[in-house]
């Protein structure tokens, strides 16, 4: 099912002279099974909006929708019910009671809220920073024991994650502080991806790494989406990589998303993305460059071996 | 949420005050800390509520926020004056079971909730016109014949510009990594006391990780800057002391020495009463 | 000169050289530091700040001891009795000012190197000249610091001040300098970076292209003859990393500032005079950026990439397209496509 935002505002700081609207009016729909890219320059709305994606920022206006369902609405009574039942039991005296508290139903919206951020994984920016458990084993086990899961079903899903970043059982007993910053982020990720999510959105996993550690996060998040299916969305300054991975581009600017559409429909906008503070890919510079020269190209390019074949045969050499 | 505590905060409007030099500030402050306490009586305190009110109108600070600043101690405030007005033993005005409202006991509450707001204010006033820069500096200054008994007054004040420095970035993380655990499912809101503290662990460990490894960073970074201690050290802004410090000085000093002379007020109302009356007699 | 006595000082030593570095080693035992940066093998601290933060980290994550935390590194990154050599034999003479960009992966010890210039580590074998005078003599390491002026990754972790001005005068304060010349300094050196309107500001109201190129200023203001920068844009956005960048040049164009720039983005390392590219601890390619980026399978050997103009002109020539093998960018791609042009 795929994550809908519905006519999102954000204001910060309302009613005070910093007011600052950080989305304006956001239309958006993250389809499922895709490996969607998002850029933007700093302040362009982007990270307010991946928050708001698994819940942890509260549109001022708008609606987001998962499944179908508004994840910030408050549960109905019956929904409220229907918590008290699966955690208590059928003939409980919390499921049986005829009054339902305020205590009952903020227990309901937590456990809510719980299966949004379940379902939408969120990895933060250097997310390293955030480990904190003695071995890697317990720190990836953190986010499927808040799920409150059997231990057996714990441990299954910590091999599986630490193997989708590409990490062997020989790393389970160790610290995760003593790994190199690239494993670090690594068992980072392994940490939410243990929440077993549908989708996975990764504020620029690849900050600080070197060329090598980049390709390998990269890569491995492309073999995660095409395996399994979950949703990537991959937040990036570089244009590279987005061009590079992605199936879909979100490109905004100023809390409205300008363009979307695939890389290579977004990097057409050459000129535009550029007033926008954004890069386009050398590649697809490199095309703007002869198609004004009277070149002529079937379609946008975006990587080196498709601009290596159209140079070596089917391009229009006129100049 | 963390981001509602405000500490120092500083509100500019370039008044006369504000340009003082903060050591004139420290030491002013304090001179009236000293004339609040050796007020004794109901004019000496009005007499200090009306020269704090002099002094607000010349910072320029609307009454209206310093007032909204106190509301910090209300609780405290209100915890003053009911015990002063029920324990003071005295003439009964109200009683309320076994409790008893005496006179005296609502001359003190309202003495003691006097002396109390006008301290708060008179602080809170030092550190509204001074930038919390200005203050370690200042307090540094004042400090120094410390350094002969061997108190590291320069790295006390180091450490305290340093501290006011890194706590917003300290806030802005731990927002960050509460934010990144809440994804991971945890839960800071519900259970117990003993539930909540334990919650937090995820939060604390990454947040002194990071503590120290910014302070290993900020001192790599200032060493490489030549940080040596004070040894050697300059100033880019001397504290110099001007002919305002010195007339703000001597009004301070009159100011308290007048709030001490008010404790004798009404003795010599009394006297200059008995004179009269024996005056009118005779 | 007393550093010209020792065994290990070369004969001849060329006055145009800012930063002559001669079979500079550098081993580092085990500490509990690396925990900061392992891939980087920043080792060099004795004050313990790492080991208290780890028994903090062992306390609070239930009362454990810290040696699990620091039994570490020595399966991970292969080395002997906790040793490991972070750099091997490094020979390398940096001119007046020359801009010079150092590449490589992390690990690669191009971090190490630059805090050898900075006095920041010492070598274990070998020699670090800075104009002239040897890191090792302690007499000379706050010149040093002064003459050679380093910036850091984050930029947050190198300011000190709360207020612009205030941290740019950090330096000159700790140098002695007259309040007066001091206050010029830093005007001067906030006019540099194109910094002047923000003297007042709070740091934590500006981004990060902006503390980066306070933390320059602070620099500047000591009066430096070079600035050593490690990763300085790694934390930036593009924007940011523009401006650091564009603020060096013209620095070294203007000033003649002699820059030693360490990063691992080719784009910025174009701009350079000369690339010195590092691999486990050796420099294995220095040359200008044209003589090292058309070795575009060596650089993939050490893990690096090469622009991509100069990746695309290598594969169009291995198709048999006969193209200037050294074209770094855009431009130059489209002149050597149409010559005409």
């Amino acid at each position: 099912m795929p994550i809908q935002l519905k006519d999102i505002s954000y204001i910060y700081d309302r009613g005070t002279p910093g007011e600052k609207r950080a989305l304006d009016h956001v239309d958006l729909t993250f389809p499922d099974g895709e490996f969607i890219g998002i850029i933007g320059h700093t302040g362009s709305g982007k990270s307010t909006m991946i928050q708001m994606l698994n819940g942890l920022i509260r549109p001022t206006e708008g609606t987001v929708i998962l499944n179908g369902t508004d994840i910030f609405k408050e549960p109905e009574d019956e929904q409220v019910r229907e918590y008290l039942k699966t955690r208590f039991g059928e003939d409980s005296r919390e499921f049986l009671k005829k009054k339902l508290t305020g205590k009952d139903r903020k227990a309901a919206k937590a456990f809510f809220m719980l299966q949004v951020r379940r379902k939408v994984g969120l990895v933060f920016q250097y997310p390293e920073h955030q480990l904190f458990e003695m071995t890697i084993e317990k720190d990836i086990a953190f986010g499927p024991g808040n799920l409150g899961l059997e231990e057996d079903e714990i441990r299954r899903r910590v091999l599986r994650s630490l193997e989708m970043v590409g990490l062997d059982e020989s790393y389970l007993q160790k610290s995760p502080f003593e790994l190199s910053g690239g494993q670090k982020r690594r068992v980072a990720i392994a940490g939410v991806l243990a929440m077993e999510p549908e989708f996975l959105i990764l504020d620029e996993p690849t900050a600080g790494l070197d060329p090598r550690g980049r390709d390998e996060i990269l890569g491995k998040m492309k073999q995660l989406q095409k395996e399994t299916g979950i949703t990537v969305i991959l937040v990036s300054h570089s244009m590279e990589d987005v061009a590079n991975y992605a199936d879909r581009i979100v490109a905004m600017d100023n809390g409205h998303v300008r363009y979307v559409g695939t890389p290579a429909q977004v990097f057409s906008h050459g000129e535009e993305l550029k007033a926008m503070g954004l890069n386009i890919p050398q590649v697809t510079e490199l095309q703007l460059q002869l198609e004004k020269l009277g070149y002529v190209f079937p379609e946008t390019i975006l990587d080196i071996p498709h601009m290596e074949a159209y140079l070596m045969g089917e391009v229009k050499r006129t100049c | 949420m963390l981001r509602d505590i405000t500490i120092g905060q500083y509100y500019d409007t370039d008044s006369l005050i504000h340009r003082l030099d903060p050591r004139t500030k420290v030491v002013g402050t304090f001179l009236f800390i000293i004339g609040l306490f050796l007020v004794k009586s109901i004019f000496g305190l009005v007499a200090a509520a009306l020269s704090l009110l002099i002094i607000i109108r010349i910072t320029k600070i609307p009454l209206s926020f310093i007032l909204r600043g106190q509301k910090a101690i209300a609780m405290l405030l209100l915890f003053t004056v009911v015990l002063n007005m029920f324990m003071v033993a005295g003439d009964v005005l109200v009683a309320i079971g076994p409790l008893h409202i005496t006179f005296q006991g609502m001359y003190m509450a309202v003495f003691m909730a006097g002396r109390l707001v006008m301290l708060m204010i008179g602080c809170s006033l030092m550190t509204l016109t001074t930038t919390p820069l200005q203050l370690t500096d200042a307090l540094e200054r004042l400090l120094r014949p410390l350094k002969k008994i061997h108190v590291p007054v320069h790295d006390i004040a180091m450490m305290m510009s340093i501290a006011l420095r890194f706590i917003p970035i300290l806030m802005e993380e731990t927002d960050k990594i509460m934010k990144a655990q809440s994804a991971r499912g945890a839960d800071f809101e519900s259970g117990g006391l003993i539930q909540k503290a334990k919650s937090l662990i995820p939060v604390l460990v990454p947040l002194f990780i990071s503590a120290f490894r910014r302070a290993d960073e900020l001192a790599t970074a200032m060493e490489a800057r030549c940080y040596r201690g004070d040894e050697g050290r300059t100033k880019m802004k001397e504290l110099k002391y001007t002919v305002k410090d010195h007339v703000a000085k001597l009004i301070m000093t009159a100011l308290a020495a007048g709030l001490f002379c008010t404790r004798y007020l009404p003795g010599v109302l009394s006297t200059i009463q008995a004179i009269g009356k024996i005056l009118g007699r005779g | 000169m007393a550093a010209m006595n020792r065994n290990s000082i070369p004969d001849t030593i060329n006055e145009q050289d800012m930063i002559l570095a001669r079979n500079l080693t550098y081993i580092y035992k085990d500490e509990a530091d690396e925990e900061m940066k392992p891939e980087e093998t920043a080792g060099k601290k004795k004050e313990g700040f790492f080991e208290k933060s780890e028994d903090n980290a062992g306390e609070t994550a239930g009362g454990q001891s810290a040696e699990t935390f620091k039994g570490q590194f020595q399966e991970t990154s292969g080395k002997t009795n906790g040793e490991t050599t972070a750099l091997r034999g490094v020979n390398l003479s940096i001119s007046k000012g020359e801009f010079v960009a150092v590449l490589g992966t992390n690990g690669s010890g191009k971090s190490t190197f630059a805090r050898h210039i900075n006095a920041l580590h010492v070598p274990t074998e070998g020699v670090m000249l800075v104009e002239g005078m040897d890191t090792k003599e302690e007499a000379n390491v706050w010149l040093i610091r002064q003459k050679a002026g380093m910036i850091f990754q984050n930029p947050d972790n190198q300011m000190v001040a709360s207020i612009v001005e205030e941290d740019v005068a950090f330096g000159p304060e700790n140098l002695g300098m007259e309040p007066e010349k001091i206050r010029m300094n830093v005007k001067e050196a906030l006019e540099a970076v194109e910094m002047s309107a923000f003297r007042n500001a709070t740091p934590s109201k500006l981004s990060g292209g902006q503390k980066q190129r306070i933390a320059i200023a602070g620099i500047l203001a000591m009066r430096p003859e070079c600035i050593i920068l490690d990763e300085p844009t790694a934390m930036l956005d593009p924007r940011g990393r523009t401006e650091v960048v564009k603020t060096l040049q013209k620095l070294n164009q203007e000033e003649h500032m002699t820059v030693v720039y360490i990063t691992h983005y080719m784009e910025e390392a174009v701009l350079a005079d000369r690339v010195v590219v590092m691999d486990r601890g050796q420099v294995v390619m220095e040359g200008t950026p044209r003589e090292i980026f058309f070795q575009v399978e060596l650089m993939k050997q050490v893990g690096l990439d090469v622009p991509a103009m100069t990746e695309l002109a290598w594969r169009l020539n291995r198709q048999g397209m006969n193209l200037d093998p050294a074209i770094l960018t855009v431009e130059e791609m489209v002149n050597a496509l149409c010559p005409s042009n």
